[in-house]
């Protein structure tokens, strides 16, 4: 990392440590906060999804795609756990053991210790299999897991589909498999081509940053460290639209310096001639 | 008990985080320490794999031996496991080999061969689907989506009649593409800032409970 870029990082976490804390705090001692989120459509129609699926005795899938733990990915591979344990723990009430497919080895405790915790919560280990969680050796991409999770999906039949994680456009499988079958699917990636496709196949986009607050959206009742971590992502979202117009607007004054001034005077012109306007009528009104 | 573990771990997570963390700025006094804890994620990652290739094996074993629906290709995938495992360590004792050795051979003709043809698939998938987007929700994105596809598709041709095409998918490509793959990465960022300072505060589930 060369200085200046040492510098941002430290300051983003920094930033994001103390947005992190304060809010963890302050959700914690404030019980009757409640926080109107913005709804993201499928967070909402996955509780009901899974319910049909408890009904129909018919498992759930969910793919950590090439995420695992110690790489680049070790981040989305948290947040697809984040995701995976409230709909496990939903599911955990019927025979059926939900399918977790990976392709990084590392991921596989991951899933098994998020399994385990969803079934012990809902006092359900006798329902629980460590074969639940799969592991399809990866090559240059996730084909190899593509195509596994593809015939898996169709063996089991599944009822819901949500593919996040580290994903190219070898996505496409699952989410045809999904449609074929009739499946619902969800997919994400943290890979612009795996994130394309995913749109296009999905029945709810999931987009971009919204994988990494699961845990703030589908639990009953979300921990302030989630819901903290969410006002956080929308703080620091604040932060950068601000750094982003700013250094627009210096970027242009510093290359159009006349058409610059001419902008902020027509737009001081327009300002001052409602602050007149509107003066004059609220003056007006009183008078009469 | 279950509370004490619970804090060790916490704090286990947190100090190896923030030293690992630390080792990455330049001039740390803590870099070999990093170092050394990068190098342990390595050698734990090839164990993860060799506890893959075992769950692997048992998982396709047990739907054999349930007889589960597709059990035969469970069986075909044990068998051909167990093959290449025999092969790879006949060759790293020298008892069989040649100028290309057989493990390479057998990947390059079936692994690579059908992944290729895989692949191929893949945009006919991604047409279909896009077709098939009107279906289940038409909306203005969408509908944006398929004409912004039309349009790159017809200015991929580079017919001199639709010239006029072509300047507007390069236009697409370099400056609302760009920017909206962006935007998407910058929120993809804030979403691994957030999250991975949750884990390194020692407030993750997944180790504490």
């Amino acid at each position: 990392m060369d200085p200046v870029t040492s510098v941002f990082t430290l300051l983003i976490l920094l930033l994001t440590f103390v947005l992190v804390t304060l809010g963890s705090q302050a959700m914690r001692r404030q019980q009757r906060i409640r926080l109107s989120l913005r709804p993201i459509g499928a967070y909402q129609e996955m509780p009901t999804i899974i319910g049909e699926a408890v009904e129909s005795e018919r498992p759930i899938h969910v793919s950590f795609g090439g995420s695992g733990l110690g790489a680049e990915a070790t981040v989305s591979a948290l947040a697809v756990a984040d995701l995976l344990y409230p709909l496990a723990e939903r599911a955990a009430i019927a025979s059926q053991t939900p399918i977790i497919s990976l392709s990084d080895p590392t991921a596989l405790g991951l899933a098994q210790g998020t399994l385990i915790r969803a079934y012990r919560r809902r006092d359900n280990m006798d329902a629980y299999t460590s074969t639940a969680a799969r592991w399809y050796p990866n090559g240059g991409r996730s084909l190899a897991l593509a195509a596994g999770v593809a015939g898996a999906l169709a063996d089991e039949d599944a009822n819901l589909s949500v593919v996040a994680g580290r994903f190219g456009p070898e996505i496409a499988f699952i989410g045809e498999q999904a449609t074929r079958y009739d499946q619902t699917f969800y997919g994400h990636s943290d890979q612009l081509d795996g994130q394309a496709v995913a749109w296009v196949m999905s029945r709810q986009p999931l987009i971009g940053e919204e994988l990494y607050v699961a845990g703030a959206y589908l639990p009953a009742q979300p921990s302030a460290t989630h819901l903290s971590q969410l006002l956080a992502m929308e703080g620091l979202r604040v932060v950068v639209l601000v750094a982003l117009v700013l250094i627009t607007i210096v970027a242009f004054a510093a290359e159009w310096i006349g058409l610059f001034l001419l902008v902020v005077g027509i737009a001081a012109g327009v300002l001052a001639v409602i602050f007149i306007l509107n003066y004059l009528r609220q003056h007006r009104g009183r008078a009469t | 008990m279950k509370r004490i573990s619970g804090i060790l771990a916490s704090a286990l997570v947190i100090g190896l985080g923030l030293i690992t963390l630390w080792g990455l700025f330049p001039g740390s006094p803590v870099a070999f320490i990093a170092t050394v804890l990068v190098q342990l994620v390595v050698v734990v990652s090839a164990a993860a794999v060799l506890i893959g290739v075992i769950n692997l094996l048992w998982v396709h074993l047990r739907r054999v031996l349930r007889g589960d629906p597709g059990w035969p290709y469970s069986l075909a995938l044990f068998f051909a496991a167990l093959a290449v495992i025999v092969i790879v360590t006949l060759e790293r004792l020298n008892l069989i080999g040649g100028e290309v050795s057989l493990s390479t051979f057998l990947f390059n003709a079936v692994q690579v061969s059908v992944e290729s043809a895989l692949a191929s698939l893949i945009v006919f998938f991604l047409v279909y689907a896009a077709a098939r987007l009107f279906r289940h929700r038409v909306t203005w994105s969408s509908l944006l989506f398929v004409v912004t596809l039309l349009i790159i598709l017809i200015g991929w041709l580079h017919i001199p009649a639709l010239d006029f095409f072509s300047g507007v998918s390069e236009w697409i490509r370099t400056i609302p593409a760009s920017a909206g793959a962006r935007g998407l990465l910058i929120g993809i960022a804030l979403g691994v800032a957030t999250a991975g300072v949750r884990v390194l505060l020692g407030q993750d589930p997944s180790y504490r409970e």
